[in-house]
């Protein structure tokens, strides 16, 4: 009993000892990360495009911590400075989700290892990119020492289902009556261009302000009918002529190119 | 007829006790609120709760650590027994043949408590974590057979191996096969598990269109699964052989007769022999498990070293050293108290002490203080300008490595203690040894240093290496060295069961840094993982998809060690009930010539 109890006492003084020894020092939780999407109605140009791209490169994508830009004696993968000159859009894209597919041939900083896919594919988990995320990061690769091909309004494609508020059905007799269609032969471009809900209903009642709405070429000069939009619409007619765009915009091709 | 006897003295009444509370009280807690059962319980769902223990996760890490440290237990005692009872075979002593049985049967009483737990680690995976072990079910099934068919061939082995001993004890080669096999079946066993947890930390992507075999094989071959199965082979022999030797610790202090105390000495020396000599190699394996963990995925291996995961590795410093010290120390007294002119080794005690305790000081020093603003502005930053540079890895692994270097030296003391050498070269005999020794931590040094001055690549891949190589490689020698040089050697008298009691509570000391190392490095491998079931593969969504900090860790870890201790203390009760046709326990039976040496 005794030497049992002394034995059991002095166990219970070391895992006390352990216990308050570990609760002295740093205490931080890891927490799941939080969900972050990226926003494609907010990349307006290139040059935003290639921020949003070199903050997931740093960040989410986590290629810094084996991609170097420029030399480095710590980089476990290839020095990606000037990148953007050597390779087609193409490859950057097959480079980042399949990876194993073809080593470049120019990397000879260390041989193959044995085991497959030492790069993450990075549209899958634990990396998991979308793929408006993977056209920033390509803008961001192509920019290394290369000409950027991507362009912002690609990422339109990946917008959200607009809440849409009208009839399409009435919309569209608002379209008629207003013979858009007179002017706006080439609508499908037009749209592309709008790719924001909210952009897009602006430039219809005020086509004279905001840099969305300044004329590009892509359909013509901007017509005077707009000038009046504000006061022969109500909103209730905005909101079904919002719909209805909505229906023809959901009817164009997606997603290509990447 | 024999006659077993139970004798019930208030400590075992007190255990009975003990074990029955506790019992009662996580049966309680489960039963606490049976609410739990129906929710969730709808088809599909990924989760279930309780609200016992802080909930489904906490339940599943304490189920699958005891059944880990169980089966750890179970999977490296009979490597030593099986190994004593070969040196019993070779030496026509009888003392091994006895020790190894003794070791056998504390393994056949925790064999069923193994399979216990991991019977409760199951239920509670499938209960509580259905779309996991949904998951895990469909890369693996085919390896369930295996396991059963293994786990089958195991039981029966073992059975043959403990209740075959005295009926075979004049087949002793059939005998011993046997122990290969236990041995054999119970590696595979072990691998077979890892390559589930393994899986779990670094998944390979498994191509479309396999069968169940061919996927189950892909799957098991995955970055991490070979350094795990040699560092866990390696740490189950260290876990086994202190935990052994704790038991030879509290049995010796309850030792009635001068018979039992020498044999409980003897028992607890071996115990302790077992278990450093097993601890030297382990930090080599986890070395080369941390590189792999690298290799596969360098964010997780920032994580474990670099992130929320790196004070850890102080505790882990602390543990280790602790256990170093406890190990030297019991190997001090030994040679104090069992030799005869003890007094010439102690200056060489107080010169290992000393390099021990600096190099300790240094293991445990972090990197980064985490300071207040003052503390900070005063320091000059959240670095200590001297001490930061103890903090790095190339200062670490000099004297990780000095440290074993240091404890090989102590036992290569005690080894020769009682020893002349007879051989023509005897003086060059003792004194080799110790010059390599202190080449190789020349060496460990100097690399160390120059660890400062060259890119992370070098020290990683080439300086850690030569110093790990050095290391190993002076062990190697030296052993082959010394034992050739002992050949004929004219032995003095080793005063067993003379030992004071502080011996026995270094025994115990070295068993529960090892349990508790054991449970903080599972929560390191598990913590790794973040917040997923399957790294990359399945996400966990449940509300305890957090790893906790090391305080409440460290909690869970103490649980999980006292649950462990109970049931291990419990165990080793019940095997010493069985006592002789005259009423003296079977176990305390000295052996004929038992005057050990």
């Amino acid at each position: 009993m005794g030497n049992f109890l002394r034995v059991t006492v002095f166990v219970l003084l070391i895992l006390g000892a352990f216990y308050w020894m570990a609760s002295s020092i740093p205490q931080q939780a890891s927490l799941p990360p939080v969900k972050e999407n990226l926003d494609p109605s907010l990349i307006k140009t290139k040059a935003d495009l290639i921020q949003v791209g070199k903050k997931l490169y740093f960040g989410k994508g986590q290629c810094a911590l084996c991609h170097s830009i420029g030399e480095s004696h710590g980089a476990r993968a290839p020095n990606l400075e000037g990148i953007g000159a050597k390779l087609t859009r193409e490859f950057i894209y097959e480079s980042l989700t399949e990876p194993a597919s073809y080593i470049y041939h120019d990397y000879t900083n260390s041989p193959p290892k044995p085991f497959p896919a030492q790069m993450p594919r990075i549209n899958k988990p634990p990396v998991d990119l979308t793929d408006a995320e993977l056209l920033a990061v390509i803008a961001f690769v192509q920019q290394l020492g290369g000409e950027v091909t991507v362009e912002p309004r690609e990422l339109a494609a990946f917008l959200p289902p607009p809440v849409v508020k009208g009839d399409s059905g009435l919309g569209r007799a608002v379209f008629e009556k207003l013979k858009c269609g007179g002017c706006h032969q080439q609508l499908e471009k037009t749209l592309a261009k709008y790719a924001d809900p909210a952009t897009l209903r602006s430039a219809v009642v005020r086509p004279a302000g905001g840099p969305l709405t300044g004329n590009d070429g892509a359909d013509g000069p901007l017509r005077p009918p707009h000038v009046e939009f504000d006061r022969k619409l109500t909103v209730k007619d905005l909101d079904d002529l919002m719909a209805y765009l909505d229906t023809l915009r959901a009817k164009q091709p997606v997603g290509k190119g990447i | 007829m024999m006659r077993y006897v139970l004798r019930l003295t208030s400590g075992r009444r007190w255990l009975i006790g003990a074990w029955t509370l506790l019992s009662a009280a996580l049966v309680g807690l489960w039963l606490a609120d049976p609410s739990w059962a129906q929710e969730g319980a709808a088809a599909g769902s990924a989760y279930r709760d309780v609200p016992a223990l802080g909930g489904s996760r906490n339940l599943v890490w304490i189920a699958a650590q005891v059944h880990l440290l169980f089966g750890g237990f179970v999977l490296g005692v009979p490597i030593f027994a099986w190994v004593c009872e070969i040196i019993g075979v070779r030496t026509n002593d009888p003392r091994y043949d006895k020790l190894a049985k003794e070791f056998t049967k504390l393994l056949t009483a925790a064999y069923s408590t193994t399979a216990l737990f991991g019977a409760i680690l199951l239920f509670l995976l499938i209960g509580l974590y259905p779309q996991f072990m949904n998951k895990l079910s469909d890369v693996f099934f085919a390896s369930y057979f295996i396991y059963a068919a293994l786990f089958l061939f195991e039981t029966g082995v073992l059975y043959l191996y403990w209740y075959g001993w005295d009926a075979m004890s004049h087949r002793k080669g059939l005998h011993l096969f046997i122990g290969f096999l236990l041995n054999v079946f119970g590696f595979l066993i072990m691998i077979v598990a890892n390559a589930w947890a393994t899986y779990q930390n670094s998944p390979i992507v498994l191509p479309a269109g396999l069968g169940a075999w061919e996927q189950t094989w892909a799957a098991a071959q995955n970055p991490t699964w070979w350094p795990v199965n040699i560092h866990r082979l390696i740490a189950n022999v260290v876990l086994g052989g202190f935990i052994c030797g704790a038991y030879a610790g509290v049995r010796y202090l309850g030792a009635k007769t001068s018979e039992e105390r020498a044999h409980y000495d003897w028992m607890g020396y071996i115990g302790n022999f077992i278990g450093i000599f097993g601890l030297l190699p382990l930090p080599f394996a986890g070395y080369w498990l941390t590189m792999e963990i690298y290799r596969y995925n360098q964010q997780m291996g920032i994580t474990l070293m670099g992130g929320f995961l790196s004070w850890l590795f102080i505790l882990q410093a602390v543990l280790i050293g602790v256990l170093f010290l406890g190990s030297n120390y019991y190997f001090w007294l030994g040679l104090a108290y069992r030799t005869e002119d003890s007094q010439r080794y102690k200056k060489y005690i107080l010169g290992f002490i000393a390099v021990l305790v600096v190099c300790f000081g240094v293991w445990m020093t972090p990197h980064s203080m985490v300071a207040s603003l003052q503390e900070a502005r005063a320091i000059g930053g959240t670095h200590h300008p001297v001490l930061s540079v103890l903090g790095v890895m190339s200062a670490k692994m000099t004297v990780s490595n000095l440290m074993i270097l240091v404890t090989f030296a102590s036992f290569l003391m005690y080894w020769r203690a009682n020893k002349i050498e007879t051989v023509s070269w005897a003086k060059a005999a003792r004194a080799v040894p110790f010059i390599l020794i202190g080449l190789a931590s020349l060496y460990v040094i100097w690399a160390g240093v120059y660890g400062y001055f060259v890119p992370a690549i070098v020290r990683i891949y080439v300086l850690s290496v030569s110093q790990v190589g050095t290391v190993i490689g002076t062990l190697i020698v030296v052993t082959i060295l010394v034992a050739v040089s002992m050949r004929g050697a004219r032995e003095t008298t080793l005063h067993w069961g003379r030992v004071p009691g502080k011996a026995s509570y270094a025994l115990v000391l070295n068993a529960i840094m090892v349990i508790l190392l054991m449970g903080l490095m599972g929560y390191a491998r598990s913590a790794s993982r973040v917040h997923w079931h399957i790294y990359g593969v399945l996400e966990d969504t449940s509300p305890h998809a957090f790893s906790p900090a090391l305080g409440t860790a460290a909690l869970m870890i103490c649980i999980i060690t006292l649950i462990f201790c109970l049931f291990v203390s419990f165990i080793f009760w019940v095997t010493s009930l069985s006592v002789s046709p005259g009423g003296k326990i079977a176990a305390r039976t000295a052996p004929a010539g038992a005057q050990p040496h």
